[in-house]
């Protein structure tokens, strides 16, 4: 009996009445209550909570647990005043990584926390040395009782002792239950809070026979309810995934509304594309600092370290501008026309979800779907056919366009195909994971070049140019091999057999139970 | 994870004080802490008022694979105890009958890294095939030395013992116990291996102090029964040192 056991606690007994049920083989000493203070933490998207884990932070010390066991696989003390929040903040490197496995480049806030008064009293063998404790909580959150718990904690290699309180209490009626809840879930379950809700994938699941109109207020909704979700951390400045996952909602809407044509009368799908085309285009330079300033590390560890000097003043110079950029935008984002408009928007697609009627002859949206990926599908084997060698890369570039587009309809409309079509999109992933590398490594190059032209003369600048051009060349290799991994996954992608795997999924007009 | 020995070829010399104080310490620092008593005097173990598993024999405590279970919680978070067996006398027995007789300890030991940051041996006195396996197992041999010609002399000895068996002289960490400030004799002796030239020493001194000698009745950690104590305050600065070096 290594581990701690909890008993289940009859309603009308109390600390005192549990104290004179305890065996009388042992002396007991009962300590002062101590009062402590729990505050559980996670990621944004509940990344801890998915798998199965908790952080929690008691004092200065954080443990990360498994949900429902109270077994600790990591612990670390956090001495700093500024508040634990990146896996980067580690300067242990086992942690570094421990924890960039779970939150990656997600940062951590609390999300719960909970008082706990706790009454213990010691079970002391002959010598005088503690064999057992057992612990009384009072479990409270927001002043409200959650729970209280009898908790019997065996000292390591003292279990015959802790076996004799056990059944002393079992003799007074105090069972160990066959299993005991987690106090993470039931925490959260009192404050009304659903874990692990949010997520910027799409979950919509369409009919086949709903409208086009339908579907893509439906769609533009979810895709709204995303961008709502990420203003907060925006403002807050709490890390970059949540101007990421605005973004991709910005694009999706777009996107949708370029694929869907004529669904929306003209003048309002012009309003869409242009409201939302200018907050993609807004964020732009913003989300290209945060690009760079995530790859930091890596930049650095490519440089020998006589270049990282330049590099250290490159990063200042792209933090002031990452700055300017934030103030600008958060104040954009709690401004009233940016309010006007994004509440407009979900207006109208709250009044149009149910507004549009299927008449007969209409299309559906599965007339329509299979028609938009297979078109995208094409493109992609159009271009893939005219790459050579020496093509340029701008080519490419409009590949990785062309496989977002064809995502993107993936992402919109797999619902409607048997498995949620989800061998396309798996195999999409990867080759998007490629493209979006190469894009990366593109962008960054160009930036890098940019701002070695427009480096001002004055203290530094040699310095600066040095690093970059140093980084210029490495990331060309490392590009230069992306390209060619592209290249051999998207001739994959577009062979003969998956060309007839598409047109027997997507092909318009099939139902899905006949494909 | 980290072996720290508490050593010393001379008896009383305030190995197991420290090797209890410095074990305390560490856990207090939240490092999962083990402290083996090596000693078949088992002082260490009747410091923290645990006595050994039944079962426990030098013959088990060399089997790496059943260790664990005889490893005993103390009173104090993360800091547990594997007490001394009477039958730790005839370690060097069971040592010398095994293929690799040096490298028997760290055999032992090497389980339980996942466990435990820190490590911390107290000692027997004396130099026999244990202490070399102790000197093969630990980073650190923390060397407790009492600031008299006769103390620094063995301590010279353990490092010439160093030298003829090809081990690594640089694990060795003196540092000066039981210092009675008002002795010239002690006085010189530290002022005399302190100084800028001879590094090796610990720069915190644990002076003779009554505090420290009443563990064996309070049976606790000196910074619990007399946290104001001088002997309380060094052992704090020599584990902020020690921390230092980890």
């Amino acid at each position: 009996m290594n581990r701690q056991l909890e008993i289940e606690m009859a309603e009308h007994l109390d600390w005192e009445d549990v104290i004179d049920f305890l065996d009388a083989g042992f002396t007991y000493r009962k300590s002062h209550p101590e009062h402590d203070k729990v505050t559980f933490y996670d990621t944004f998207d509940w990344r801890f909570y998915k798998k199965n884990l908790t952080l929690s932070r008691a004092g200065q010390q954080f443990k990360l647990q498994e949900l429902d066991s109270d077994k600790v696989s990591l612990r670390f003390n956090w001495l700093r005043k500024t508040p634990y929040r990146f896996a980067t903040d580690h300067n242990d490197p086992v942690l570094a990584e421990a924890f960039a496995k779970i939150q990656d480049i997600r940062a951590v806030s609390p999300i719960a926390e909970v008082a706990i008064k706790s009454n213990c009293c010691e079970a002391l063998n002959q010598d005088e040395k503690i064999v057992c404790r057992i612990k009384y909580e009072e479990i409270s959150t927001n002043g409200e009782e959650v729970e209280n718990v009898l908790k019997i904690i065996p000292v390591k290699g003292y279990d015959d002792e802790a076996e004799v309180i056990c059944k002393s209490l079992a003799k007074a009626g105090l069972n160990t239950p066959s299993s005991t809840p987690a106090l993470l879930p039931m925490v959260l379950e009192h404050l009304h809070i659903i874990p692990g809700t949010y997520s910027s994938k799409i979950k919509t699941v369409l009919t086949p026979d709903m409208t086009p109109r339908n579907t893509a207020s439906l769609l533009i909704s979810e895709m709204l309810t995303v961008i709502r979700a990420n203003e907060g951390g925006i403002i807050e400045n709490i890390d970059t995934e949540f101007l990421h996952d605005f973004r991709v909602s910005v694009r999706r809407i777009r996107a949708l509304i370029s694929q869907l044509k004529k669904i929306y009368p003209e003048d309002i799908a012009a309003a869409i594309k242009a409201d939302f085309g200018e907050l993609g285009k807004m964020t732009n330079r913003l989300r290209d600092c945060d690009v760079l300033l995530n790859a930091r590390k890596e930049y650095e560890d490519m440089l020998p370290e006589v270049l990282r000097e330049g590099l250290k003043l490159f990063f200042k110079g792209i933090v002031d501008t990452r700055r300017r950029e934030m103030n600008r935008f958060t104040e954009y984002l709690q401004s009233e026309k940016y309010e006007t408009k994004i509440s407009h928007w979900i207006k109208f697609v709250e009044k149009d979800l149910h507004k549009d009627k299927i008449k007969s002859g209409d299309k559906t949206i599965i007339d329509i779907s299979g028609k938009v990926i297979m078109k995208r599908f094409g493109k992609i084997i159009t271009i893939i056919d005219s790459i050579e060698h020496d093509t340029p890369d701008e080519f490419i570039h409009g590949l990785r366009i062309e496989c977002k587009k064809l995502r993107y309809s993936l992402e919109f409309f797999s619902s409607l195909y048997p498995d949620n079509a989800s061998e396309p999109v798996a195999r999409l992933k990867v080759i998007q994971t490629l493209l979006g590398d190469f894009n990366d490594y593109s962008v960054q190059i160009a930036e890098l070049t940019s701002k070695i032209d427009r480096l001002p003369a004055g203290k530094g600048t040699n310095q600066i140019a040095a690093s970059l051009g140093g980084l210029i060349a490495i990331l060309g290799k490392d590009k230069a091999q992306l390209r060619e991994s592209c290249l051999k996954e998207l001739g994959k992608f577009t062979d003969d057999a998956n060309q007839l795997y598409f047109k027997n999924m997507f092909t318009p007009g099939k139902k899905p139970e006949e494909q | 994870m980290k072996v720290i020995a508490l050593y010393s070829i001379k008896g009383g010399v305030g190995k197991t004080t420290a090797a209890a104080n410095l074990a305390y310490l560490s856990a207090m620092d939240y490092h999962r802490t083990l402290l083996i008593d090596l000693d078949p005097q088992g002082a260490a173990s009747y410091y923290f008022k645990v006595k050994p598993h039944k079962k426990l024999n030098s013959k088990k405590f060399a089997d790496k694979n059943s260790i664990d279970r005889f490893i005993r919680g103390s009173d104090y978070e993360n800091l547990d105890l594997l007490p001394a067996d009477i039958s730790f006398r005839k370690l060097d027995i069971r040592f010398d009958d095994s293929n690799k007789p040096l490298k028997q300890l760290k055999q032992i030991l090497s389980p339980l890294k996942s466990d435990y940051d820190v490590i911390i041996l107290d000692c027997p006195p004396n130099l026999t095939l244990l202490s070399e396996n102790i000197f093969e197992a630990s980073d650190i041999v923390m060397v407790p030395t009492i600031p008299t010609t006769l103390s620094v002399r063995t301590l010279d000895m353990l490092k010439e013992f160093f030298k003829q068996h090809d081990l690594n002289r640089k694990k060795i960490k003196p540092f000066f116990s039981m210092l009675e400030s008002r002795k010239s004799l002690h006085k010189h002796t530290i002022a005399e291996h302190l100084s800028s030239d001879k590094p090796a020493f610990f720069k915190n001194c644990i002076p003779y102090n009554s505090a420290v000698e009443r563990m064996g009745i309070n049976r606790e950690p000196v910074m619990l029964t007399s946290p104001r104590s001088t002997g309380a305050y060094a052992f704090k600065r020599l584990w902020e040192e020690l921390k230092g070096q980890l």
